[in-house]
C-alpha cells in the first residue's frame, strides 16, 4: 500500500487506480452510511478520491494515507450534505415523534434509529459510523478528522443520547394520544 | 439487557447491514476522471491550505505586494536621481504615525469594559451547534440575530430558510422567505394556491388566514425587531383520516423557492410572525406539536425573544 501511495504521489496514474480499486468499496461503505443515500454517496466517494489524487503530493508521511484520505471523504460528505439540505425537498421537517411501539419488533426499532439517525448532524453521523461500523477509537478518529479527542467524545455522546431517546421512546407504554399522532 | 446494550447492538447490526459494495460504474468514473485530472504542484496544495488564501483575500495581498513592490522601486529610483537643487533642503519624509499621541490604556479600555458579544455567524457552511448568540449571513438576505439556548442548534438550508431546533425535542424555530401556499393542505391534489399570495405581510397573512382544514387565528399587528408586521397561529387537526395528503403522507401547507416544504404533524402549531424587513418580506415561525416538551416551547420564546433584525446581506 505505501509503495503505491509514493507511486502515486509522483504521478503515478496507475497506481493511483490500484488504490482506488483497493479501497473504493470500503470508502463507498462509509458514505452511505454518514449520508443514507445512495446517490449523494458515489459522489462524496467521487469527489474523495480526485481530491486525494490532486492533494496527494502534500501527503508528507504515506503511512497515514488511510486516515488522510478518511478525513478527505468525511469532508466530502460534509459537502454533499450541505448541498442536500439547501436543494432537496424535506429541508422542513418538524422533529419526528416517536413511532408507535408495534408487534414487529427488530423492524420497528431500526425504523426508530433510521429516523433518529437521520436527525443527528452530518459531524456527528461520520463520529458514528467511523466508530461503530470501522470500529477506530475515538482517538483515532479525532486524529483522522483533525478535531480535539474532545470534541469526538463529545459529539458521540451526544448522537448516542439521541439515538437513546429513540429507543426509550419506543419502549415506554403507549397513550391514546400518541395513537393518533 | 440495558437500553445502551441494546442500542450499541442494533447500532452495529443496521450499520452492517447497508450496502458494502460501490457501484461498478463509480470506479470506472473515477479512474476516467483520473485520466485528465492534473495533480497539484506541493507549493500550491501548501498555499490553497491557508485558510487567509482564499481567492480575494489571495488577490488582495497580490496587489498590496503590487503596490508594495512599486514604491520600493519608486523610492530607489527617487533616492538614485540627481539633485535638482545640490544645495537645496533634502525632501522630508512626512511625519511618522508615532509621533501621535498614544491612546493611554484607560481610553482603550474605557468604553470596552463592558463589552457586547460578537455573534457567531450562521452560514451554509457554519452551522449553530453551540449556546450563545448567532446572526444569519449571506445568502440569507436578512441579518436575523438570536440567541441559541443549551441543546439547540440551527443551521441555514439556503437563501430561503434558517432552522432552528431542539433535537430530540418536536418544536423548531425558522426564519423563511416564501410565497407559495397549498390550496388545501388536506388535499394536496389542489395543488399551489392560484394565483399565488401577493408580496406584501398583508397578502400572505390573508392567504395563510383563508386555508381550509387548518384551525388559523385571525392576523393581528405586531411588531418584532422595530419592524411591523402581522402574527397569526395555524393548528393542524387532530387526525388527516380524510385528507388526500402529499406523496409520503404530508400535510402540506407552505413551500421555500428551492423546494423545503412545511409539513404539519397532527396537532402541530405554528405561531407565525410575518414581518416586513425594509420591502423584504420574512417569516418567523415558531412550530411545536402536543409532544413537544414545556422545556423546548420556553426556550424556543426566548429565541423569539431574543432576535433582532438588520435588513440586508
Amino acid at each position: 500500500m505505501q509503495d503505491l501511495v509514493e507511486l502515486a504521489s509522483r504521478g503515478d496514474r496507475d497506481a493511483f487506480a490500484a488504490l482506488a480499486s483497493a479501497s473504493v468499496d470500503r470508502m463507498f461503505a462509509i458514505a452511505r452510511r454518514i449520508l443514507q443515500d445512495h446517490e449523494r454517496a458515489q459522489d462524496a466517494v467521487q469527489s474523495a478520491l480526485l481530491g486525494a489524487w490532486r492533494d496527494l503530493p502534500s501527503l508528507r508521511d504515506p503511512a497515514r494515507f488511510e486516515a488522510w484520505f478518511y478525513r478527505l471523504l468525511v469532508r466530502a460528505c460534509y459537502e454533499e450534505a450541505q448541498k442536500q439540505r439547501a436543494f432537496r425537498v424535506n429541508v422542513r421537517v418538524v422533529p419526528v415523534e416517536p413511532a408507535v411501539a408495534d408487534s414487529t419488533g427488530l423492524l420497528a426499532d431500526r425504523d426508530l434509529l433510521e429516523r433518529a439517525f437521520r436527525r443527528l448532524t452530518v459531524e456527528q453521523r461520520a463520529v458514528v459510523v467511523l466508530h461503530f461500523y470501522l470500529g477506530l477509537p475515538l482517538t483515532e478518529i479525532a486524529k483522522a478528522l483533525a478535531i480535539p479527542d474532545g470534541t469526538a467524545r463529545s459529539r458521540l455522546h451526544y448522537a448516542l443520547r439521541v439515538l437513546r431517546a429513540a429507543i426509550e421512546a419506543d419502549s415506554r407504554p403507549v397513550s391514546s394520544e400518541e395513537l393518533l399522532a | 439487557m440495558t437500553t445502551d446494550d441494546r442500542l450499541r447492538g442494533l447500532l452495529t447490526d443496521w450499520l452492517d447491514d447497508q450496502p458494502t459494495r460501490a457501484p461498478d460504474q463509480l470506479l470506472h468514473s473515477v479512474i476516467t476522471d483520473l485520466q485528465r485530472t492534473p495533480q497539484r504542484a506541493r507549493w500550491r496544495v501548501a498555499l490553497r491550505r491557508l485558510p487567509m488564501f482564499g481567492s480575494n483575500t489571495l488577490r488582495f495581498f497580490v496587489a498590496v505586494g503590487v503596490v508594495a513592490l512599486a514604491a520600493v522601486i519608486g523610492l530607489g529610483v527617487w533616492a538614485g536621481r540627481p539633485s535638482v537643487s545640490p544645495g537645496g533642503p533634502a525632501p522630508t519624509a512626512s511625519p511618522p504615525a508615532t509621533q501621535q499621541p498614544l491612546p493611554t490604556q484607560a481610553a482603550t479600555l474605557g468604553p470596552t469594559l463592558s463589552p457586547t458579544p460578537t455573534p457567531r455567524v450562521l452560514t451554509l457552511n457554519e452551522e449553530a451547534t453551540e449556546a450563545g448568540t448567532y446572526v444569519t449571513e449571506d445568502p440569507f438576505p436578512v441579518r436575523v440575530t438570536f440567541t441559541l439556548p443549551e441543546g439547540w442548534q440551527g443551521f441555514m438550508g439556503g437563501p430561503y430558510g434558517v432552522f432552528v431546533g431542539r433535537p430530540g425535542d418536536t418544536v423548531e424555530v425558522v426564519f423563511s422567505i416564501f410565497d407559495k401556499v397549498y390550496a388545501d393542505p388536506c388535499d394536496h391534489d389542489q395543488g399551489l394556491l392560484d394565483p399565488l399570495p401577493g408580496s406584501s405581510v398583508d397578502d400572505l397573512a390573508t392567504a395563510l388566514a383563508s386555508l381550509p382544514s387548518v384551525d388559523v387565528t385571525a392576523p393581528t399587528p405586531t411588531t418584532l425587531g422595530g419592524y411591523r408586521g402581522q402574527q397569526l397561529t395555524l393548528t393542524a387537526p387532530d387526525s388527516f383520516l380524510d385528507c388526500t395528503l402529499a406523496p409520503g403522507e404530508y400535510f402540506r401547507v407552505w413551500e421555500l423557492p428551492l423546494g423545503a416544504t412545511l409539513d404539519m404533524q397532527r396537532g402541530q402549531r405554528n405561531r407565525l410572525l410575518i414581518l416586513d424587513v425594509d420591502g423584504q418580506r420574512l417569516v418567523i415561525d415558531m412550530a411545536e406539536t402536543p409532544a413537544s416538551s414545556a422545556q423546548g416551547k420556553a426556550d424556543a420564546q426566548a429565541i423569539i425573544d431574543s432576535i433582532s433584525i438588520e435588513p440586508g446581506n
